[in-house]
């Protein structure tokens, strides 16, 4: 194997040295480039460079690109060296050498390091100009850029980070800050109402790697505060929608989707391979699992949840005495008990708000910037713009973080005994049951039950069903929440039959449609 | 000395969030309370304004921080009861 060195230095650059490292008697060829700090740039005298590197990530980029430029080309060896630190006009910047044994293979190597260099590696500069300003400038010149294997197919004309210039700015951020995004792993769980918001925002800031985890389709209900999506995309899975949205938005971030339920047994390593978790889900028995990886696998979580006007906001951080979701409500409400969006509506500007709260929590705990909600919960009322930020600590009698926890694993899911899956009802089933439909009249529209005894939720009493029990009962809902909260109360009055469907009406439609296949 | 004397009431803010916001109709208010503990105060809200909830699934909130229920209430404070919420 070639001897690979990739360095970053911090001294100026003994080319002759370099060179003579790579001597060799098997080899014809050396070629090497030099690139140099110029006076000009963009017509504007400067009068020298500052780099930033963000160095373990350019080390393991740089390796990277090595080991390609080997398995591509017949080389001996391959050096090549970044500066980082202050550089005057005129000094060298970068250093490539390639050893072969033939001139091709050397030239087409040094040609292929130097070009992946320059795009790859989270290296920024800062250049001073000769009228005394300074700005933080792309480390590779529009329109030189070309297509790349980890690209889209139509490689933007310009250089990452020329997206990143307005908040490179911010001197809380700068290169060092932006090396720091480009390294941070962030696990979006839901890509909905809090989530669409949530990813475009952490892929525009240059987050490096980006996880949808999304197992829906794309319904028409959901455009109004989804807008990751388009109206044409109905009926596509959200995931590989989000994805390619967030891919056309930044080419040069890697956007990974997960297309299974969060549960005990994706979550362990959905935890491991990120940095970072937003909660963007939309009940509470997604959330209360989330909230136990947070602890149980040590990593933030950033909760957000909403209620028609109003959200919380709050991060687990598992390394702060701020506490978790079970110190404010050990355990989740019972169902029923306080509705989802789909039960009581929201308005989509309210996710929208909250999802991109989320993003900036997210932000500053990859920056390390101060005011993270690890010791508050923020509550806001779009209505009346209202905002607590109210003080946690941890609660020593805790089940999950306190000072004896009884929780040491996720909960897997109990089925109620009287809850039906599509997949256990027959045909035969479903000419016995009856069946009865518990959404508002302007819910019915998504998926029509004209089969059903219409009975909304909101007028539901127990103690008046609109049929007799004499025949075994289908309650169906939105999403199976409000059906399973109905099949307890009427169960609880000595009516035994009755059972509610997990999944709701698109369950039932999914299970009409297989009928009639 | 009369009992009215010792059991003084108090001027409490109260603010709503969520399913109790509803339930009440209000988003915030306040109130001359005969009560010492945040807990009376949920419990005597909670009776005249048929709320839900049972104490256990709120938290209680008393001048922008989380407090235990027995928390003697004072004259002037912020109190805040809020229910989770699920929503996305
Ligand atoms: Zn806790």
């Amino acid at each position: 194997m070639p001897p690979l060195i990739f360095e970053i230095a911090d001294e100026p650059l003994n080319v002759p040295a370099l060179a003579a490292s790579l001597a060799n008697r098997t080899a014809g060829a050396l070629a090497s480039f030099e690139g140099w700090v110029r006076d000009h740039n963009d017509g504007r005298q400067v009068d020298g460079l500052d780099y930033e590197v963000f160095k373990p990530l350019a080390q393991s980029e740089g390796d990277a690109i090595l080991e390609e430029a080997r398995q591509k080309f017949q080389v001996t060896a391959i050096r090549a060296v970044h500066r980082h630190g202050m550089l005057a006009i005129g000094d060298c910047a970068v250093w490539v050498g390639v050893i072969a044994s033939h001139r091709d293979e050397a030239f087409r190597a040094c040609r292929y390091v130097i070009d992946e260099v320059k795009h790859r590696l989270p290296i920024w500069k800062k250049e001073h100009y000769r009228d005394g300003t300074a700005e933080w400038v792309n480390c590779q010149h529009p329109g030189a850029a070309h297509a790349h294997h980890h690209t889209q197919d139509h490689a933007p004309a310009f250089a990452e980070a020329d997206m990143y210039a307005r908040q490179m700015r911010l001197p809380e951020i700068g290169a060092a800050g932006q090396a720091k995004l480009k390294a941070a792993k962030v696990l979006i769980v839901g890509a909905g109402g809090l989530g669409s918001p949530a990813a475009l925002m952490l892929a525009a800031a240059g987050v490096g790697k980006i996880g949808i985890a999304e197992f829906d389709l794309l319904e028409a209900s959901n455009l109004h505060r989804q807008i990751l999506y388009a109206a044409a995309d109905v009926g596509q899975p959200k995931a590989a929608l989000a994805a390619d949205r967030l891919r056309a938005l930044n080419p040069f971030i890697q956007v990974e989707t997960h297309k299974a339920r969060v549960d005990a047994e994706t979550l362990p390593a959905l935890f491991a391979a990120y940095d970072i978790v937003l909660d963007c889900t939309d009940n509470f028995t997604a959330k209360y699992l989330l909230a136990d990886s947070a602890i149980l696998f040590g990593k933030p979580l950033v909760q957000a949840s909403i209620h028609r006007f109003e959200g919380q906001l709050l991060t687990i951080d598992p390394a702060s005495d701020g506490g978790c979701l079970r110190c404010l409500w050990p355990e989740p409400p019972p169902d029923g008990m306080i509705g989802n969006c789909a039960e009581v509506g929201v308005l989509g500007v309210v996710p929208g708000l909250f999802g991109t709260l989320q993003a900036s929590e997210a932000l500053k705990i990859i920056l390390g910037l101060p005011g993270a909600l690890d010791r508050h919960l923020l509550i806001m009322d779009a209505l009346t713009l209202a905002t607590r930020r109210i003080a946690r600590r941890k609660d020593a009698d805790c089940a999950l973080c306190g000072d004896r926890p009884t929780i040491h694993a996720l909960s897997r899911p109990t089925a109620q005994p009287f809850e039906l899956a599509a997949d256990d009802l027959t045909a035969g089933m479903l000419t016995d049951f009856r069946i009865v439909d518990l959404r508002e009249p302007e819910e019915r529209a998504d998926y029509p039950l004209p089969q059903a005894i219409q009975w909304p939720f909101s007028g539901f009493d127990p103690a008046n069903p609109p049929f007799d029990s004499s025949a075994p009962v289908l309650l169906v809902c939105g999403g199976g929440v409000r059906s399973l909260a109905g099949a307890r109360a009427l169960r609880a009055r000595g009516l035994n039959e009755v059972y509610s469907l997990v999944g709701g009406a698109k369950a039932f439609a999914q299970l009409g449609r297989q009928a009639a296949e | 000395m009369d009992l009215d004397v010792i059991r003084m009431t108090l001027p409490v803010r109260l603010e709503y969030f969520a399913l109790l916001r509803e339930q009440r109709g209000l988003d915030a208010e306040t109130v001359e309370t005969a009560c010492r503990t945040a807990r009376e105060l949920y419990r005597e809200v909670s009776a005249s304004h048929g709320f839900t909830l049972p104490e256990d699934r709120v938290r209680v909130a008393v001048n922008n921080a989380f407090a235990p229920w027995d928390t003697a209430l004072a004259a002037n404070d912020t109190v805040v009861f809020i229910p989770p919420v699920s929503g996305g």
